[in-house]
């Protein structure tokens, strides 16, 4: 966690470490990222597709579930949980609770990621909502895509950490796990939002 | 040679260069005999005003040349304000062979002189802001009066669509706008549209432009004050022939308006004489894009033909509506617009010679 | 047996491909700032041409030099040239080199991905330009994009840009925004958490502190920009709607998520003008600057302000009238702390004692033309003559002004400022007073006539024109064009000429008072043996002037 004051031989103290400020950097890049995604999926709400008949449409209303998506947020958020532990063991040094943990956080991701594509496939086959079919499809894919690509980046990180954790190939005071838990945080975040936005304002 | 000397070459060599350029350039817009028929010459009629934004002649557009030279004003002193300081200070203040070596006292700033130069221009810029929000009200804010004239402006690539729904037409690339019936200016307003991608409809002595964009629809109005042509030309880059996509606005009494109307609500000239003209337009694909009302011709894609020859240009303006032009555009149009959407027909000379024999009947 | 004395010099010097190699694997600060800068200079061969020939066609009414088809490549391909790969780039290059040897630093916070940055650029770059040899477009193979650099919608779409020029356009420039933003989180790690001991955030040079508030702007703009790109791909490729009109879409959506990237994008450029600027007016009048506190508060106002104006550019949309008033007044309120700074700068030239070297009288350039471009970008915020004058010469005539008189002037400064330091030798004074006469007589030569084509008319992005009332005034600029063209000769002539026979610098040939300046020209490798410790933010003014420090008045 930050501490107040970064003690460096050769440098002016500052509050974050150098890798705590890149972090924080691309953090924000991607708040600008994820609010353009945001603003635009707001912006088409409601939009109509011209000469098409808006009752036989897809729309918040009448394509999305909340069953599905629900478990996968409470897997989402909880690996949120998942993974402060992990790395509370971690400084324990509590090894093999850490990894224990760190891959359930990993599982827990996985799931998000694939039952968002079960829910994807739902709503193409059943729902016949495609990008393509109108606004509502264009903006939704993109914005729960975008959003899914991250987790699944996060992921991919985390499972290679994992891999070099668990062959203790990384210093103690290594800043790594630390700062690919603020990555997954922020993507926890940002999901409350969109969820919060698609699946309860929208409908 | 001295030009050739070492010392002036970097000077000379450059210069010979740049008349090398400037000759090559001149190769290059050299017109032949026959480019001169091929391409567009300039300005197709006499009567034509320029476009000059600083000559207004409908309140729109003298509502922004009056504000322009007050802005010009008030940016030319402040230019004149620190510029001419600035080059005083390069000759004061500049380094003596006495001074090398000797820094000046060091001036690390001034609170009150900063906080001058950052009242002055927040009150300039006051004065600035309220007259823009003054005018943007004044033009925009304009009711339509009883009599004005509606136009239903629709932008294609790359020509003009103009329906006036009152009158119950639709024609092409030239507009026409009456006068009061005391020659008073009248206003026109123009519901913009466009059937393809952005446009834009700027006649800048008539009003400023505004941009005709697809999935929407835009206003804009004018009142000119004088007879005669306005001209402009279309404004956003809006692919290939972006720059032969020209406005014409005819101002007239209104006399020659309803004249014209009249003329225009009827259907198109039947003469029996071209009637092989006829059955060739309407047996190539003309008739798949153009619409000549009474026949069966109700194509929607490109101009409207019913009344062609009250028109006094072809291709959107950039050429006369004479015999020669006309044969040229049906033979091949791609050779006065290139990249336009009307194909090479592939037809014999014959079969343009005749439908240009119809279309010429077409007044 | 060989002896270190019977080995010849060029025995010792390893063979060509690994001193290459060296280069292409540095993650070293100073040679990835070089590459950007090569990089930019290479692509300003190209945008230049691009713009040579566009001048060329518009020399006379009706001519034929170039048909409609590549004209509309040559213009788009030039804007998109000029801003992505020859001014960013630029501004990276020097960021690059210079914010660690001003900060006391060893190298940027995170040098791989520096590089990662610097190749994604040009990678970028290459994509673009291998539309001439390879993309398909409206009219057939080999075509470049012809969109327009801010590509508007639906243009960009399916129907209307066939082939793939359009989507090499796209990712060429994703790419490079991609290279950028690394460079934006870089600089800020670095600038945040590298400073020397004493360096606290208002003790940094102006240039340091222009370049953080940059790189702020470049995490926050690009973002939308790569958003609104995979967008506009989803709807050419997987039939989304978001530009699209005819299926609920929106036009003007793709304006405004272009142009909220676009204006601050110019700042983007612009401020490193302000950077550089900001370092060679105070040493070459010999006076510190005037007024650090409200340059940096001037700096941090633009910054800001620049997020909120972006409706600018789009006045001629039709949007409400309450919306064209609100943005008006944003951009009207941008000019205050611009005009602050011109002051300032100004100011600092007061009772200095001026040398007219040639970074100086670039800069001196900068100040002049940046002022005339800020006030026809005023005279633009008048909504009603920005409906007259918006997409016509008068506009083209304003942004060059402040990108090319502008940004690309102080990034020339910069040059003949900091080649010394890079290279360990001085450019020829006589040839850059050569180039600054030419390339200044050019540029006004070239882009003032414009101002008064657009007042004539003329509107942008036309092929071809015949209006006879515009031939002088385009003929004037074809022949700025040409003499500008000739100043750059000389610019090229001059880096390479004094690689090999320039003056020798020595570490502080201007002398001059930030951390750079201590180190060997060119610095070695770690820059610094030892952190230096600061006190002020003209270091060298502390310690060649014990007896009046900066620290006393700061």
């Amino acid at each position: 966690m930050l501490s107040t004051e970064h003690e460096h031989p050769q440098h002016q103290p500052s509050r974050l470490t150098t890798l705590e400020a890149g972090v924080v950097a691309f953090l924000c890049s991607e708040v600008a990222l994820f609010s353009t995604l945001i603003t635009t999926y707001v912006i088409f709400l409601g939009a109509e597709t011209p000469g098409a008949d808006a009752a036989n449409m897809p729309n918040p209303s009448n394509s999305l579930d909340l069953g599905l998506v629900i478990i996968n947020s409470i897997c989402l958020l909880s690996s949120s949980a998942t993974i402060y532990l992990a790395l509370k063991a971690r400084k324990r040094g509590a090894h093999v609770l850490y990894l224990i943990w760190f891959a359930i956080t990993i599982l827990l991701g996985i799931e998000f990621v694939l039952g968002t594509g079960y829910e994807w496939y739902g709503l193409m086959t059943e729902k016949q909502l495609w990008i393509s079919t109108n606004s509502f499809g264009s903006t939704f894919y993109t914005l729960i895509g975008f959003h899914a690509f991250h987790v699944s980046i996060g992921i991919l990180v985390m499972m290679i950490l994992w891999v070099v954790e668990a062959a203790r190939c990384l210093k103690a005071e290594s800043e790594a796990p630390e700062l690919v838990s603020w990555y997954w945080h922020f993507v926890d975040g940002v999901w409350i939002l969109i969820f919060t936005l698609v699946y309860i304002i929208s409908r | 040679m001295p030009l050739l000397a070492v010392r002036f070459r970097p000077v000379v060599l450059p210069f010979f260069l740049v008349v090398l350029f400037f000759g090559g350039l001149d190769r290059a817009g050299a017109r032949t005999p026959e480019a001169d028929n091929a391409t567009p010459t300039m300005k197709t009629l006499s009567d034509e005003r320029n476009t000059l934004i600083l000559e207004p002649e409908s309140p729109p557009a003298r509502t922004v040349a009056e504000v322009f030279y007050l802005v010009l004003g008030i940016v030319a002193v402040i230019f004149l304000l620190v510029f001419v300081p600035l080059v005083w200070m390069l000759f004061r203040f500049r380094m003596r062979k006495e001074d090398e070596g000797i820094e000046p006292p060091q001036i690390y700033g001034s609170n009150p002189i900063e906080l001058a130069w950052t009242v002055g221009p927040a009150i300039i810029v006051l004065v600035l802001f309220l007259v823009t929000a003054r005018s943007i009200f004044e033009i925009e804010a304009a009711v339509p009066p009883a009599d004005a004239v509606r136009v239903r402006v629709i932008g294609h690539q790359w020509w003009w669509e103009y329906e006036y729904p009152e009158y119950g037409f639709i024609t092409a690339n030239e507009l026409h706008a009456p006068l009061g019936k005391d020659g008073s200016p009248r206003p026109v307003y123009v519901d913009l549209e466009s059937a393809d991608v952005i446009h834009s409809f700027w006649l800048p002595q008539l009003s400023g432009k505004t941009d005709v964009i697809p999935g929407r629809v835009n206003h804009l109005w004018f009142a000119a004050e004088k007879p005669g042509w306005y001209t402009g030309q279309c404004a956003e880059y809006c692919g290939t022939q972006h720059a032969h996509m020209w406005l014409r606005v005819k101002s007239e009494s209104d006399q020659d308006f309803m004249a014209w109307v009249e003329n225009e609500q009827r259907n198109a000239v039947r003469d029996p004489a071209v009637i092989e003209g006829h059955k060739l337009f309407m047996e190539n694909a003309c008739a798949n894009c153009h619409t000549i009302r009474g026949t069966t011709a109700k194509g929607k894609f490109a101009p409207d033909l019913t009344h062609l020859m009250s028109r006094k240009t072809i291709a959107s303006g950039i050429v006369p509506n004479t015999r020669e032009y006309l044969l040229q555009w049906v033979r091949d149009p791609q050779t006065l617009k290139l990249g336009c959407n009307m194909p090479d027909m592939k037809l014999t000379n014959q079969e343009v010679k005749k439908i240009v024999d119809y279309l010429v009947t077409l007044k | 047996m060989a002896t270190i004395d019977s080995v010849s010099p060029s025995e010792l010097t390893p063979p060509l491909t690994t001193r290459l190699h060296a280069w292409v694997a540095s993650v070293d600060h100073k040679q990835i700032g070089i590459m950007y800068l090569i990089m930019s200079l290479f692509f300003l061969i190209l945008g230049g041409l691009e713009a040579f020939l566009i001048r060329a066609q518009l020399w006379a009414p009706n001519n034929e030099l170039v048909g409609p088809d590549t004209f509309n490549q040559l213009f788009t391909m030039h804007g998109t040239t000029m801003i992505f790969f020859v001014l960013m780039p630029m501004l990276s290059g020097f960021a690059n080199y210079l914010v660690p040897l001003m900060i006391g630093a060893r190298d940027v916070a995170f040098p791989r991905l520096n590089a990662l940055g610097f190749w994604l650029s040009f990678f970028g770059g290459c994509l673009l330009y291998f539309t001439y040899l390879g993309a398909q477009g409206l009219y057939g193979a080999a075509n470049a994009p012809d969109i327009g650099w801010f590509a508007y919608a639906p243009l960009t779409s399916p129907a209307y840009a066939r082939g793939n020029a359009t989507d090499y356009w796209i990712l060429g420039t994703m790419l490079t925004g991609a290279g950028t933003i690394a460079f934006g989180v870089n600089l800020l790690a670095t600038i945040f958490t590298m400073r020397a001991p004493g360096m606290l955030l208002t003790k940094m040079p102006l240039f340091v502190y222009i370049f953080m508030v940059d790189a702020v702007l470049i995490i926050i703009a690009f973002p939308p920009l790569t958003a609104a790109q995979v967008m506009l791909l989803l709807d050419r490729y997987a039939g989304a709607h978001f530009f699209d009109p005819q299926n609920g879409g929106s036009a003007v959506l793709w304006q405004h998520l272009f142009w909220f990237f676009g204006h601050p994008e110019v700042y983007i450029l612009a401020l490193p003008a302000f950077a550089i600027t900001s370092e060679v007016i105070p040493v070459f009048a010999r006076k510190v600057i005037f007024g650090y506190a409200s340059m940096a508060a001037a700096t941090a106002a633009i910054a800001f302000i620049s997020l909120g104006v972006w409706v600018h550019h789009m006045f001629t949309v039709g949007l409400s009238d309450v919306v064209d008033t609100i943005f008006a007044a944003s951009t009207f309120l941008i000019a205050i702390p611009t005009g602050i700074k011109i002051f300032n700068w100004t100011a600092t030239l007061y009772g200095g004692r001026i040398r007219l070297k040639t970074p100086m009288l670039f800069a001196l350039g900068f100040l002049s033309m940046f002022l005339i471009g800020g006030l026809t970008g005023i005279m633009l915020a008048v909504v009603p003559f920005d409906w007259q004058v918006s997409d016509s010469y008068f506009l083209i005539a304003h942004f060059h002004y402040v990108l090319f008189g502008g940004s690309l002037f102080s990034l020339i400064a910069g040059f003949y400022y900091w080649y010394p330091k890079m290279t360990g030798r001085l450019m020829s004074e006589k040839i850059g007073v050569l180039q600054f006469i030419f390339t200044f007589v050019g540029f006004n030569l070239l882009f003032f006539p414009m101002h008064i084509s657009g007042l004539l008319g003329m509107p942008r992005r036309i092929y071809t024109y015949t209006e006879p009332g515009w031939v002088l005034w385009n003929q004037l600029s074809t022949i700025g064009a040409a003499v500008m063209g000739i100043g750059f000769l000389f610019f090229f002539y001059n880096l390479i000429w004094s690689l090999r026979r320039g003056e020798v610098a020595g570490d502080d040939p201007w002398d001059a008072w930030t951390l750079e300046w201590t180190t060997s020209s060119p610095p070695p490798a770690y820059n610094f043996e030892k952190t230096p410790t600061v006190r002020s933010r003209r270091p060298l003014w502390d310690l060649k002037h014990p007896d009046d420090p900066d620290w006393e008045h700061e």
